[in-house]
């Protein structure tokens, strides 16, 4: 079911204007939160919204912020706006269609956890986005909610937009805290986490920006408002990013626990003309790949993960019968090759070997070894063996596929290309 | 202490322990190739993987903390096949060169392949060829194809020297370590990367296809090119020595050599060194030369100079032997400030301000400076600004200002300060009331034993020269005119017998009436007394070319005539030409450097002021003496120039730098 | 100079540490001279507080910057999952095989633009652009024309959101 708690307005109205943005109810919630609640009050509401972080682990927000020690050291918040999963463009609509619910999300949130500077990373490749975010960070300071004393109170926030330039590990919380840093994207050892020693080794809270999206409605409506929507687990909307063989790729904000079949069949229009549904990858390229006896799966973390694959960032590539799960393969593992950080070793090593064995299988010069190969290499890679979990990422498809599609994968490694590979690339 | 179990042995160790050390104490080898004691755990190579019990997934040992009642299993076949696979991916890039790599039969990628590795490589696909064989001096070899990635080196830049001489570049795949914006090393401490580094991805160019590790004899000494006394190990093959590696001791060295110090192993095959005894110009035997030099002790007033390098034990006879012997030299006129408490090298880690007095560690005991690195709070006073990594608070002064500059500084407020002082110049009473702990970075190699062993005199033993007062004047290992702080000349010219034992030939041996050549470091065994008073033995490791200077003196009878009624010491005017012991200026803190001279072939280098109007990289004569490449350097007193040790022999008071066109 | 100290100053103000600069003027020497010049990095380590082979260091970490001037035109498609089975390949190697690529204008291959609703979604110079097909490219190559602005861009994922249908 489509419900409009943080796109409402998108597509009409024009909200990166402050005025208009204002007109419709916006930053009511920073008026509320400072004016009307301490910080451990608005905390509290989170917590009782039971907000589970939507940058892919769904880990609850009000929990992740009560973990901050409280000595003294100066407190941060990072705004994760990396989104560069394939599959995943929910994020890129917030901040370049709503930037202002973020900033009031943001403010809510610093203000929450004590936090005095906050950082909205967002991915190098949004010149668009980053102008926008910074015009609205302008705007909101112009407007008094942002810098010293805002709206009066002894509440002072900054925030900087900062720029990513190329690096889908940046997403990862601890790299992102590096690359904020001035250095290199590579993922930290944890412990300590970033909530103990995060930017600057102070205490820092990383939240996706759909999820602190979702706080001004939490403090505006309360915590058990919010509880009270979709899946008891799972509470809230969810923007589901759909692209891939559907008719109507895009963003839908559903209930938590919509089934994906509504989304598929509805929503996106269901898959183009004159074709079938061969798989989803729900959660973009990391995710197991869903089959079409699974559409009735709800769309919530728990739901998704009994399923046997994951909801993420909900970024959901649709596959018909006319692609090649070999391919598919191909093209996610040059991905992670190409993004893996190069810090630990069977990312490093292995996922470039991986992508040349399905290059090979690809090009129709498989060797009969290369089934058992590959699954053997999804072990040396994944199973928690990498520093952290993009080694995971990069096998989880391809174990999924060699399960599901086996026989494709043995018939590549008898030098057949592909019986699909004719359609493949023509959408 | 934590109890745990590792692979059914109890282990007790200190609660905040990691997985890999707890082990260690237990007698278990979990293999490790990122991790270092020294560095930070890094989890990067994950190589360590053990399965615990009641986790999941394996963790990494290097970056896991012990817990009470843990149970850990390190040859389970999910840690066996985790390690396969590590080491088979660590493989499938590598160039296999093992039988042409220095690193052989001491590479953990060899060992532990062997010991934890799966038979053979699927690996069927084209590897990734890289740079090798790469050169960067002036003492490391980059092989790119070698490399594990296992970030230790690039670690080391960064927490141990603060520097980023060697960087990560690309990432993924493609990720490769190398300097970059530059051919070289930038830094005074490479070699350690070559200890670092699990494989032969960094070695050494004096080291190369020199030898195998397993004919190599190792035998335990000291470093004496500076006072510190860093401990290492000595590896001879066949009567060469081949290599310094570190012997760590935390007191003195915390592990760490510097490239001074490690490849300061020329001495033993340099083609420069004084091979035979000569009188008045001729090679002559032991005999004849000993006969002289008796000859000499006993035809008047004898007094000696120098033994600030010699061991305690030579000192001590080379005091016996001539009577009045003192053995500073240089600037340095004091070896301790009496009645202030002395402090250790590792005082310094927990300091939290250190004052420099007109000090420079980094360039007169280099391994000294890697303890203040991190420091907040660095206070650099004096005329010329020392080399820092970081950040210091400058408080600059006339060359003649430091005990002024010094009074004006409060260090009421700092709980653990330390002082490092050179002793040079007349600062013990300013020092004194500074009331904070001193570490006296001597400037020759064993000042403190020398001073132990008494060779001290009051007066002035050149003046004395000068005056006609003396007959035979011996030099052990002292070169004045280099480092006298005023000409010298014409004293030494008044000596009817001037004496000199040294390794290789300077301004003074041509100069002597007999010279005698000695043998050099790893060549004579004896003690040294570091800065900070402690005794150590250095250890002969190769033949000497010589006779040691301790035997040369035990084969001596004692001078007749010791001189005596020496003039007072005048305290030495400060000039505004100064000299800085530089590492690779043929200065530093010993005086018979060649062979490291010649690893550094750049130009001396001129420090000035911007005010004089001279840019940077002019060159320069100096008195129309010595070629220099000029350095502006705004941290300097206005008024002070500083100039290589190697321009001082013949420097009078006036200072000319005349621009040169370079042919 | 490449960056204006002026600028450098107000900008480290904003930051707790200085050594944060590091990519945000790296970002700002690519919008001044097109790349990262050695002088550019020097300016860089010396306004961050950081050695300048960090520096260099960082650059070749991260794919958006480059060491040297990019041609006028430069078209950069996404071949990721939903881009490639929208025929991204076909498209590059169609823009490949026009006369002038890699001199005049450059056609480079990159990750997800989270922008896969519009596959095959490209960047050309900044700005994001999608669906693209080879007609469309071709133009946008030769000229820099003929495509939707990123401001467009932006309102289409936007209107989607009520339900992509138009509803
Ligand atoms: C390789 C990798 C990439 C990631 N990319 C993103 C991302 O682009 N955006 C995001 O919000 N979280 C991303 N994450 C998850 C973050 O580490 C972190 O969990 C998240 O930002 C927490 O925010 P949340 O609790 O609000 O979801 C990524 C994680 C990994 C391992
Ligand atoms: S798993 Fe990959 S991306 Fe993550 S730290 Fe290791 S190499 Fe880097
Ligand atoms: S050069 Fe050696 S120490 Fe440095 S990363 Fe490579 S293997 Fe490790
Ligand atoms: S610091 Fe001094 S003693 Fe230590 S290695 Fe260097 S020169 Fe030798
Ligand atoms: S030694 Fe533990 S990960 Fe490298
Ligand atoms: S797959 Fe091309 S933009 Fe996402």
């Amino acid at each position: 079911m489509i419900m409009r708690l943080l796109t409402d307005g998108i597509g009409e109205v024009d909200l990166r204007d402050i005025g208009v943005y204002r007109s419709r109810g916006g930053y009511q919630a920073v008026e509320k939160a400072l004016r009307r609640m301490t910080p451990q009050e608005v905390a509290a509401e989170v917590n009782t919204a039971n907000l589970r972080g939507r940058g892919g682990a769904g880990f609850p927000a009000g929990r992740k912020w009560s973990f901050l020690p409280n000595d003294g050291r100066p407190r941060y918040l990072c705004v994760n706006g990396d989104e560069s999963e394939p599959g995943s463009f929910n994020n890129r609509m917030l901040v370049e269609d709503n930037p202002h619910l973020l900033v009031e999300g943001v403010i809510c949130s610093s203000y929450a956890i004590g936090a005095n500077f906050a950082v909205i990373y967002l991915r190098g490749e949004f010149y668009e986005g980053a102008a926008i975010m910074n015009r609205a960070v302008a705007q909101a300071t112009e407007a008094g909610y942002l810098g010293e004393h805002i709206l009066g109170s002894d509440y002072s926030l900054h925030i900087v937009v900062h720029r990513g330039a190329g690096a889908y590990i940046c997403g990862e919380e601890s790299a992102l805290l590096e690359s904020i840093e001035g250095k290199r994207g590579h993922p930290r050892v944890k412990p300590p986490f970033p909530a103990v020693a995060g930017l600057y080794a102070s205490p820092t809270v990383v939240n996706n920006v759909e999820t602190l999206c979702c706080v001004p409605s939490i403090v505006n409506n309360g915590g058990a408002w919010f509880a009270g929507i979709g899946s008891p687990k799972s509470p809230g909307t969810k923007i589901c990013s759909i692209s891939g063989h559907v008719r109507r790729p895009g963003n839908y904000e559903l209930v938590m626990g919509t089934p994906l079949r509504e989304l598929v069949e509805e929503h996106a229009g269901g898959i183009r003309d004159g074709h079938r549904l061969k798989m989803i990858l729900p959660a973009g390229a990391s995710s197991a790949a869903m089959t079409p006896d699974q559409l009735d799966t709800p769309l919530d973390f728990d739901a998704m993960a009994a399923a046997g694959s994951m909801l993420g960032s909900a970024g959901l590539i649709v596959c018909d019968e006319t692609t090649c799960a070999v391919k598919v393969a191909l093209i996610g593992e040059s991905f992670y090759a190409h993004e893996s950080c190069g810090k630990c070793t069977p990312c490093r090593e292995g996922t470039k070997w991986v992508e040349k064995v399905l290059a090979r299988l690809e090009g129709g010069q498989g060797q009969p070894e290369d089934v058992d190969l590959l699954k053997s290499l999804v072990g040396e890679i994944g199973g928690g063996k990498c520093l952290c979990p993009l080694g995971d990422f990069a096998v989880t498809y391809l174990g999924s596929a060699l399960r599901l599609f086996e026989d494709e994968f043995i018939a590549h490694a008898h030098g057949h290309t592909c019986s699909h590979a004719a359609e493949v690339l023509s959408a | 202490m934590i109890t745990l179990t590792i692979d059914g042995r109890e282990a007790s160790v200190e609660p905040g322990t990691l997985l890999v050390e707890a082990a260690k104490q237990v007698g278990i080898e979990i293999p490790v190739y990122c991790y270092h004691p020294k560095l930070d755990p890094a989890g990067a190579c994950r190589m360590c993987l053990v399965e615990i019990e009641k986790m999941p997934k394996l963790q990494t040992a290097c970056t896991t903390r012990v817990a009470e009642g843990m149970v850990v299993h390190t040859t389970t076949p999910k840690v066996k096949e985790a390690q396969h696979g590590v080491l088979e991916l660590l493989l499938i890039n590598h160039p296999l060169d093992c039988p042409i790599c220095d690193k052989g039969g001491e590479c953990d990628l060899q060992d532990f392949t062997l010991r934890y590795g799966p038979p053979s490589s699927r690996f069927l696909d084209g590897k990734i060829h890289r740079k090798k064989a790469l050169d960067c001096p002036p003492f490391l070899v980059i092989d790119e194809e070698r490399c594990i990635l296992c970030q230790r080196c690039v670690r080391y830049e960064d927490e141990i020297l603060h520097e980023r001489n060697i960087v990560l570049i690309e990432r993924g795949s493609h990720m490769t370590i190398g300097t970059e914006g530059r051919d070289d090393y930038g830094g005074y401490y490479s070699g350690n990367n070559t200890e670092l580094c699990p494989v032969g991805a960094l070695t050494s160019r004096p080291y190369r296809f020199k030898s195998r590790p397993w004919d190599l004899q190792h035998t335990p000494s000291i470093c004496t090119q500076c006072a510190l006394h860093c401990n290492v190990r000595a590896d001879v093959r066949h009567g060469d020595l081949m290599r310094l590696m570190i012997r760590d001791n935390p007191a003195v060295d915390g592990g760490w050599l510097c490239d001074r110090g490690r490849y300061a192993i020329g001495d033993q095959h340099s083609v420069e060194r004084i091979i035979s005894p000569r009188v008045r110009g001729a090679d002559v035997s032991w005999d004849v030369a000993l006969a002289e030099v008796q000859k000499a002790l006993e035809a008047g007033p004898v007094a000696g100079l120098g033994g600030g390098r010699l061991t305690n034990e030579a000192a001590a006879a080379f005091r016996q032997i001539c009577g009045t012997v003192d053995w500073r030299v240089g600037r340095q006129v004091h070896a301790s400030v009496p009645g202030v408490p002395e402090a250790a090298p590792s005082d310094l880690s927990a300091a939290d301000v250190v004052v420099l007095v007109d000090t420079c560690p980094m360039e007169e005991a280099p391994i000294l400076d890697l303890r203040i690195r991190h420091h907040k709070r660095v206070i650099d006073v004096g005329p010329v600004p020392g080399m820092r990594v970081g950040h210091a608070e400058r408080i600059v002064c006339a060359p003649d200002g430091v005990a002024e500059a010094l009074r004006g500084l409060d260090l009421s407020g700092a709980k653990h300060p330390v002082v490092l002082w050179n002793g040079r110049g007349e600062l013990v009473e300013a020092i004194r009331a500074l009331g904070a702990p001193v570490l006296m970075v001597h400037e020759v190699a064993n000042a403190r034993g020398a001073h132990d062993a008494g060779l001290e005199v009051d007066g002035d033993i050149l003046a004395a020269c000068a005056d006609g007062k003396i007959h035979t004047l011996w030099l052990a290992g002292a070169n004045p005119l280099r480092s006298y702080p005023a000409d010298v000349r014409a004293a030494l010219a008044k000596v009817p017998v001037l004496i000199v034992s040294d390794l290789y030939p300077t301004e003074v041996t041509e100069l002597a009436t007999i010279v005698l050549p000695v043998a050099g470091p790893f060549e004579r065994s004896g003690t040294f007394t570091n800065l900070a008073g402690l005794s150590q033995r250095a250890t002969a490791v190769v033949a000497p070319k010589g006779l040691s200077d301790e035997q040369i003196f035990k084969r001596l009878t004692p001078a007749a005539q010791p001189a005596r009624d020496l003039p007072a010491r005048k305290p030495f005017a400060a000039g505004t030409v100064l000299t800085r012991p530089h590492l690779w200026s043929g200065g530093g803190n010993t005086r018979f450097d060649r062979t490291l001279e010649a690893a550094r072939t750049a130009l001396p280098v001129v420090r000035v002021h911007p005010s004089r109007g001279l840019a940077a990289g002019t060159r320069v004569m100096i008195n129309d003496q010595l070629e220099a490449v000029v350095a502006v350097d705004p941290g300097l007193h206005p008024d002070v120039v500083v100039v290589p040790e190697r321009a001082l022999p013949g420097l009078g008071a006036d200072l000319t730098l005349r621009a040169v066109v370079p042919a | 100079m490449v960056l204006d100290p002026a600028e450098t100053k107000e900008m480290a103000a904003r930051y707790p540490e200085r050594r944060s600069l590091v990519l945000p003027l790296l970002w700002r020497a690519q919008e001044r001279i097109g790349y990262v010049s050695d002088e550019a990095i020097d300016e860089i380590a010396a306004a961050a507080d950081v050695p300048a082979s960090e520096v260099s260091s960082v650059v070749t970490f991260y794919t958006m910057f480059r060491r040297s001037k990019p041609p006028a035109h430069r078209l950069q498609v996404c071949t990721s999952l939903s881009c490639a089975m929208a025929g991204a390949d076909d498209l590059v190697a169609g823009l490949r095989a026009m006369p002038g690529c890699g001199e005049r204008f450059s056609v480079e291959t990159v990750e997800c633009l989270a922008a896969c609703d519009r596959a095959i979604a490209g960047l050309y110079n900044e700005g994001l652009v999608g669906p693209l097909d080879l007609a469309g490219s071709t133009k946008l190559v030769r000229d820099g024309a003929g495509v939707a602005g990123p401001a467009k861009a932006a309102s289409d994922a936007a209107a989607r959101a009520e339900g992509g249908d138009g509803r």
